[in-house]
């Protein structure tokens, strides 16, 4: 079995036991092989990567051939190039750690194995994702994750709430991959296959015809949909705050660092389409660019501190699309990487501080933590000031291209970089009162929950110190170069170092100003901001309520589905057309029956009647026609 | 060699009539010497036994040249109805028990019946059908448990007697227009266009309706199947049925039809069929179901003239076997009774199932039979005649004949809804299964095996 | 053994354990059911044996056997198997021993007659999938309806009554016209070629005029739509699942509603092709109707039966579209549709059986929870569930992929050619998958999850005989899923076979149309 194939099956083995036996096998074990094999992966992933900088072509296992069908055929096979590989160590590292952090943080849960069971099948579903060499197989995964994230958004599903949550996102993603399905179908109709390798050759050869080109547009537009889908962006992006109703390690791993960016691995997978349609990369960077603001703005407002992050990522996942919007896909790339390290930071983070708080989420009762559980805040802090972009941490390079390709590449535009940089500013905002209302200025604690607030254990934290120190130094490890082979970037080599240093001086500008203006406002007793919300109340108020979003699709669509199916088709339809015609037809009969029957009065003078009417009839009518 | 021609070529109709002085002795003799019952059934059998062999040995002979004559076909068709008969007098042992009457006046119909079967003139025909007729008055009389079977009775006889007139006017006009009574006559003038022979043709065919009980003909039916005894009813519903039937192939033989004559054959058959198959929905006798049941069914007979001339045999005479057998079928299986009319109510049949499987499920395969359901007789009989109509071009025809059996599918179903779908009444007795009954069961279920499994053998052989 | 003698004992065992069964004195109720299980057991057996045994490579028939039944009609007894039946055979012979142990508690009333009954029916069901000649298609198609008749209304609900009358009846009125279109289609043949004969491979030579074949087409049609069912033809479908027995409801599903599905492929299409091209659209309309209309329906039902009844007539929709689109991709994913929908269909619906036994109630009210109460119980059903809405790795999802990619690529070239309406229904079949996903997910998160209630709480999880039967089901989700190339090879010489006959026209200009 060759190694990517192995990769791919270690969190399944680790799904299958733990699934299966996980309950009667007691804790440690389900640990053991719950954390193990993602490791071994990652061990796996590490020498297969090194073994592709060694080959430099990318290495392909076919696995087995799902279906022939005439000429056609589909084959399961992995492929690992360097845009798969960086994914590909992402999903099985920073995954690995989060299964690490897991055992501390699900350690009281009676569904242990269940849920160390789920991230497993979760792995396995991300990494057929990133290693499938068709779009067949990378759907596979596609609706896998799909599948995992239902599971775990509702792992605590007596609470219909997350039930609930959990099929919202579900939904939410079958509509995205409903358009994916369609672009691959013409992608298949146009091509033959579904292997992304030859679909980007056929794209990019100079043999390639005006036909197939003409269909980059439709095609690029429906993979999108697919994406905004599953990485959350408008107008599928309603499920991801939801979705933290799951515990918070689902939220880090599966909501921040990995699935929602499938999206954007997929894009950039397939930009040999994209580079093809200008109209395809403006819509992609005009959706990023709305939902990054979009989201920012909520996030400003939001008072759970999962909800806060939740939207920051649907905004950084925003800035993503835009450098792909903008083809600029090794810095979007980039920016996936090191947001993978400072958002499950985060995100594990919080769970340390809701862990520490004995469950609490609403920063209004929060405060002043620092000095109860300093090392979670120290990480924290670290990661915040990655996100917003503070010089020499990774969100700033990564940060800082997408702003600089936003300008100078050909795609981009004054107005965009604008909208980035306003967005760059709220990010740095938002961050920054988070961390001053949950670490800082006065305590609101509640009194009961005051007494017992404790430091995690070390499996918790030794992941947070990981992770925060990747934040540091993840920038430095350039992506889009190691991409350009593969991704090169947008050709405007002049313009960029042109402009280079300005939009750095911009970007750090941003940054410092948000975290001033936060201070400003948050900072010591915190009662400018309560005086802030009162003057702007209903700008607050729409914010608060997320531009009531929920609510104009339940109106929009939901409603009227339901209501259509149920008067519609079932009262209108069903019972009273059909089936009442049906009856009505068996009444007709039964009345004729008895019609006849009735005929039969025994009178002997009718009967006669009877009989003389027809020889009488029948001889008269055989004369007409004799 | 006329004499023993006449000998051996009415044999059937001699071991009848040996049935019938047999009979009679017994009645006149002051003590009783032996069961009537055995006896007809003995001498029945033995003709049909008789009538078949001589079919499968190809004997042929005209004792009474233009008036009586057998053929391989005819005493097939004898055959058939006489062995169609046997189980009739079965099912009598728990009506009439050893009451001679009875059975005198079947062997005496069943004698017109065979006489029909072989006429070659319009006065055999007329003797035939007088002689079949006549008895059966009597035997609806002989119900004499209830009153209304007087009644019954009286009109059947009626009707009957309008049926004779109907059939003696049309002969006379035949006559009158031909010179002769020879039975050939009749396919000539049926596709002859002078007015005459016209009304001639149409009287002699709806007399034979009338006999047939096809709508508006059908209406002593009803009444006279309720008042009859199990028996009888059976008799009615069988015997009578196919002997009217066979000779009507006989009379029309292969002759070609006019148009008019085809539509006279298609429409008031079609009409019955739904007649008979809406109305009988509503029954609750059980008699009386059979009777609209074998309205329709005269139709569907009826249906086959329109095939082509070869065809028509074959297909009545596969028809009437199947129907015969399975309506005898579920007439055997019926549920006995202390008091005649409960016995014949519906109700009675609730829950069967739990009293008596066997019963109920005899019962059940002749109706779903009757119903033209596959992978029973009654199918491949329908599908004999709508393939005929069809391939002689009357596909219209032939499509509402259909959705007109379609109609019928529900109060067959209706049946066996009673049968197995509702719990027994508490009143209901356990049943005592007659071993004559049982005898007459099988002597059915036998034959209904084997059309169903083997009806391309049987089709061969007609 | 030889395969054809083979074949027809797979046929007739079940009239073997009618016989058996009679034979057992009365009362010996257990004895009754291990025989029925042993019986079905050897049939999959047997069944299973064939299917190794099937060359995928062979064009026509295999196993056959041709004997003279009605000769004087041309009617001859012939079976045998074929890319079109062979994975149907094999479904209903691996479904029969589920039935039969899916019963084993839930029946208690007539025992006996009720195992005859579910013999017969796969008997018939058997012998319509087998059958080569029309008319032996016929009599066994007509058969199938007697069993389900008394199986509905022995051990039927409160309406059964009402239910299996609907049913017979509805069925029935189908297959009259069936029946006059066959003789007529005969008798053209008859007409044409001069030979009489029954045999679908005669049949398939007959040239009629466009008009005639549409008649025909319709006559054939109007019954296999409503077996299927097609909207607007379904309504019997809910009322005949709710109030039927589980075994009942499982057969129904499972096997007999790819009657009609099975009809259309090896009958309806081919042998009027001219007319079904000039009736594609429709049918690929009605085809997306039933697909949409169904999950919209199942969305608003309360009793679980119902969802998933209506949601059989939105899967089988699937299969309707398959076929309509002429595309091979279509067509193999259609006859894997058929068997996913058999499977998952046919699991959910013994495990609403189930539940019925512990709770007596089939109200989606009553329930919640149970992923608490009943784990076991709770995964099988997501996983049924999953399939349903054609997860990957299910079978469900190797069907609807299929079946959507193979009709939007036979749609885009009619696109090119400036008819866009083929694309958009393919394209709204898409969506199918939405709503699939939006009705059973709605169900399940109703069914399990949220607060633990249910109408009892004394609840006892899955006993081994339904552990055992529902594993047996997924592992064949699961198998159809991950490696649909397999049972693929068997089909696809029969499916291009069907690709080619409605492909091709045999349309005649002097037609007599009486």
């Amino acid at each position: 079995m060759g190694a990517l194939t192995l990769i791919v099956l270690l969190p399944l083995a680790g799904f299958l036991v733990n699934g299966l036996a996980g309950n009667r096998l007691g804790k440690s074990f389900v640990s053991v092989v719950g954390c193990g094999l993602p490791l071994l992966a990652f061990a796996v992933a590490v020498k297969s990567v090194l073994a592709l900088l060694a080959a430099g072509t990318p290495l392909i296992e076919t696995v087995f051939t799902w279906a022939t069908i005439g000429q056609q055929s589909f084959e399961i096979s992995f492929y690992l190039d360097r845009l798969s590989s960086v994914m590909v160590l992402i999903v099985t590292g920073v995954g690995s750690v989060i299964h690490i952090y897991s055992i501390g943080y699900m350690h009281e849960d009676n569904g242990y194995a269940r849920f160390f069971a789920y991230l497993n099948l979760f792995l396995f579903f991300m990494l057929m994702l990133v290693l499938g060499r068709s779009l067949l197989v990378l759907f596979v995964g596609w609706e896998g994750v799909g599948l995992a994230s239902y599971l775990l958004i509702g792992f605590w599903f007596e609470d219909p709430v997350n039930a609930q949550a959990g099929k919202k996102a579900f939904i939410a993603n079958r509509i995205g991959d409903a358009g994916f399905l369609l672009g691959m179908f013409l992608l298949y109709t146009a091509l033959g296959t579904l292997e992304m390798d030859r679909i980007n050759a056929a794209f990019m050869s100079p043999t390639a015809t005006a036909s197939l080109l003409g269909l980059a547009t439709l095609v690029g537009v429906f993979l999108f949909i697919g994406a905004t889908g599953k990485s959350a962006q408008i107008p599928l992006y309603v499920w991801l705050p939801d979705a933290m109703a799951g515990p918070t390690p689902v939220s880090a791993l599966i909501h921040a660092a990995t699935m929602v960016t499938a999206g954007v691995y997929m894009t950039a997978r397939m930009s040999g389409i994209y580079l093809h349609s200008e109209v395809a990369s403006h819509l992609i960077a005009v959706i990023g660019a709305a939902t990054a603001l979009l989201a920012a703005t909520i996030a400003i407002t939001q008072t759970d501190i999962k909800k806060v992050l939740a939207y920051s990522t649907v905004s950084q996942l925003g800035f993503m699309f835009v450098a792909a919007g903008v083809g600029a896909y090794g810095v979007a790339v980039f920016h996936l990487y090191t947001h993978a390290f400072f958002k499950a930071c985060l995100f594990l983070g919080a769970g340390s501080v809701i862990h520490a708080m004995s469950g609490e989420q609403d920063i209004r009762k929060m405060g002043a933590l620092a000095r109860k559980i300093p090392l979670t805040s120290t990480t924290f802090v670290i990661a915040t000031a990655a996100i917003a972009g503070i010089p020499f941490l990774s969100g700033f390079f990564s940060k800082d291209e997408i702003l600089l390709y936003a300008l100078v590449s050909p795609l981009g535009s004054k107005a965009l970089f604008l909208v980035m940089a306003l967005t760059a500013l709220m990010t740095a905002f938002y961050m920054f009162r988070l961390l001053w209302l949950v670490f800082f200025g006065s305590s609101r604690v509640e009194p009961e929950v005051a007494h017992h607030i404790h430091e995690s254990p070390l499996s918790m934290t030794s992941v947070l110190v990981i992770l925060a120190f990747l934040s540091i130094i993840g920038g430095y490890l350039s992506i889009p170069h190691f991409l350009a082979p593969l991704l090169p970037l947008p050709s405007a080599e002049e313009a960029a170092h042109h402009y280079h240093w300005t939009v750095v001086g911009i970007s750090v500008a941003l940054g410092l100003l948000g975290l001033a203006g936060a201070w400003f406002v948050y900072g010591g007793s915190g009662e400018r901001g309560k005086r802030l919300q009162a003057q702007f109340a209903p700008m607050h108020r729409l914010l608060y309520a997320k531009y009531y979003v929920d609510e104009l699709y339940d109106a929009l669509l939901g409603r009227p589905l339901v209501w259509i199916s149920d008067h519609v088709f079932l009262r209108l339809g069903d019972r009273l057309l059909l089936d009442g015609t049906l009856n009505g037809l068996a009444a007709l009969a039964q009345r004729a029956a008895g019609r006849l029957g009735r005929v039969q009065t025994g009178s002997l003078h009718l009967y006669a009647l009877f009989v003389l009417l027809g020889i009488v009839g029948a001889l008269l009518w055989s004369w007409r026609h004799g | 060699m006329s004499w023993q021609a006449a000998l051996i070529a009415m044999l059937p109709e001699h071991l009848l009539l040996a049935g019938i002085v047999l009979l009679t002795l017994i009645e006149i003799a002051p003590r009783r010497w032996a069961s009537p019952l055995a006896v007809s059934a003995v001498l029945v059998a033995a003709a049909a036994l008789a009538a078949a062999l001589m079919s499968l040995a190809g004997y042929a002979a005209a004792p009474f040249a233009g008036h009586f004559s057998v053929t391989p076909t005819t005493l097939l068709a004898k055959a058939i109805v006489l062995a169609l008969t046997v189980p009739v007098v079965l099912l009598a042992r728990d009506d009439f028990g050893d009451d001679g009457q009875f059975y005198l006046l079947l062997l005496s119909s069943l004698y017109g019946v065979s006489l029909l079967l072989s006429a070659d003139s319009f006065l055999t025909l007329f003797l035939g059908l007088e002689l079949m007729s006549l008895p059966v008055y009597a035997l609806v009389l002989l119900a004499f448990r209830r009153p209304e079977s007087a009644e019954a009775a009286l009109k059947y006889l009626i009707l009957g007697g309008t049926a004779t007139a109907t059939f003696l006017m049309g002969a006379s006009l035949l006559f009158g227009s031909s010179g002769t009574l020879a039975l050939s006559t009749f396919a000539k003038a049926l596709s002859a266009n002078d007015v005459l022979a016209q009304a001639a043709v149409v009287l002699i065919i709806l007399s034979f309706f009338l006999k047939a009980a096809v709508v508006p003909f059908h209406t002593w039916a009803p009444d006279a199947y309720e008042a009859a005894s199990i028996p009888v009813t059976a008799y009615m519903a069988v015997v009578i049925k196919a002997g009217v039937l066979l000779a009507a192939v006989r009379l029309v033989g292969q002759a070609p039809l006019s148009s008019t004559m085809v539509d006279l054959l298609a429409i008031l058959p079609l009409i019955s069929i739904v007649w008979g198959n809406l109305t009988a929905m509503r029954q609750s006798s059980f008699r009386r179901m059979i009777a609209y049941s074998s309205i329709a069914h005269a139709g569907y007979l009826y249906y086959a003239f329109l095939g082509a001339g070869d065809t028509r045999f074959t297909a009545v005479v596969f028809y009437v076997l199947a129907y015969g057998v399975m309506n005898l079928l579920a007439f055997a299986s019926l549920p006995r009774s202390a008091d005649d009319n409960a016995r014949d109510h519906l109700d009675h049949l609730r829950g069967l199932y739990q009293r008596d499987p066997f019963a109920a499920l005899m019962i059940g395969m002749a109706m779903l039979s009757l119903a033209g359901i596959p992978p029973l007789p009654g199918f491949v009989a329908k599908f004999l005649i709508f393939k005929n109509v069809i391939a002689a071009g009357y596909t219209l025809y032939a499509v509402l004949g259909l959705v007109g059996s379609y109609l019928g599918i529900y109060f067959y179903l209706r049946v066996i809804q009673y049968l197995f779908m509702s719990t027994r009444e508490p009143t209901a007795e356990a049943v005592i299964t007659q071993r004559a009954a049982l005898g007459a069961g099988v002597l059915c279920l036998i034959p209904a095996v084997v059309l169903s499994v083997f009806p391309g053998w049987v089709i061969g052989l007609l | 053994m030889d395969n054809a003698i083979m074949l027809n004992l797979v046929l007739y065992l079940p009239l073997l354990g009618i016989a058996m069964l009679a034979a057992l004195p009365a009362g010996h109720e257990d004895r009754v059911r291990s025989t029925s299980f042993g019986v079905m057991v050897a049939q999959l057996f047997l069944t299973v044996i064939l299917y190794l045994r099937f060359d995928p490579n062979v064009a026509g028939l295999q196993f056959e056997t041709r004997l003279p039944w009605i000769s004087d009609w041309g009617v001859y007894y012939q079976i045998g198997l074929d890319g079109y039946n062979v994975l149907l055979v094999l479904l209903t012979a691996f479904l029969g021993p589920l039935v039969v142990a899916g019963a084993f508690s839930a029946i208690t009333k007539d025992v006996k007659l009720f195992y005859a009954m579910v013999f017969l029916i796969q008997f018939a069901m058997l012998g319509t999938f087998v059958a080569q000649d029309l008319f032996l298609f016929y009599v066994f198609w007509e058969t199938m309806l007697i069993p389900m008749f008394l199986i509905i209304g022995i051990w039927g609900g409160e309406r059964r009554i009402y239910a299996t009358l609907k049913f017979v009846l509805y069925t029935a009125f189908g297959s009259i016209l069936m029946l006059a279109a066959v003789i007529y289609l005969v008798y053209s043949l008859k007409q044409t070629t001069g030979l009489t004969s029954f045999a679908f491979a005669d049949l398939y030579r007959v040239r009629l005029p466009v008009d005639v074949q549409s008649i025909l087409l319709f006559a054939f049609a109007l019954s296999f739509a409503i077996k299927v069912p097609m909207v607007p033809l379904h309504t019997w479908l809910p009322d005949a699942h709710v109030e039927a027995p589980t075994a009942g409801s499982v057969i129904l599903a499972g096997v007999l509603l790819k009657m009609g599905t099975y009809g259309f492929m090896k009958l309806g299409f081919p042998l009027f092709p001219d007319a079904t091209r000039a009736a594609t659209p429709l049918i690929m309309a009605l085809a997306v109707v039933s697909i949409v209309y169904g999950a919209c329906l199942a969305l608003v039902q309360t009793d679980i039966k119902k969802i998933i009844a209506y949601s059989s007539i939105s899967h089988l929709g699937y299969v309707m579209l398959g076929l309509a689109s002429l595309d091979l991709l279509g067509i193999q994913g259609a006859v894997i549709q058929m068997v996913s929908h058999g499977l998952t269909a046919a699991g959910l619906f013994l495990m609403v059986g189930m539940i019925y036994e512990r709770c007596h109630t089939r109200e989606l009210a009553a329930y919640g929870g149970l992923a608490k109460i009943m784990p076991v119980y709770s995964v099988f059903f997501a996983i049924l569930t999953l399939a349903s809405i054609g997860l990957p790795t299910t079978s469900g999802f190797t069907g609807e992929f299929l079946v959507l990619l193979g009709a939007f690529r036979g749609a885009w070239p009619i696109y090119q050619q400036g008819d866009a309406f083929p694309l958009a229904m393919s394209v709204i079949a898409v969506s199918g998958v939405v709503l699939g996903a939006l009705y059973m997910l709605w169900f399940a998160q109703r069914f399990l999850f949220g607060l633990a209630k249910a109408p009892h709480s004394d609840l006892t999880d899955l006993n081994l005989r339904e552990k055992t039967i529902l594993a047996t089901i997924v592992v064949a989700i699961f198998a159809l899923g991950l490696y649909p190339q397999e049972p693929l090879r068997k089909t696809e010489v029969a499916a291009k076979q069907y690709q080619q006959l409605v492909g091709t026209s045999r349309t005649t200009v002097a037609g007599s149309a009486r």
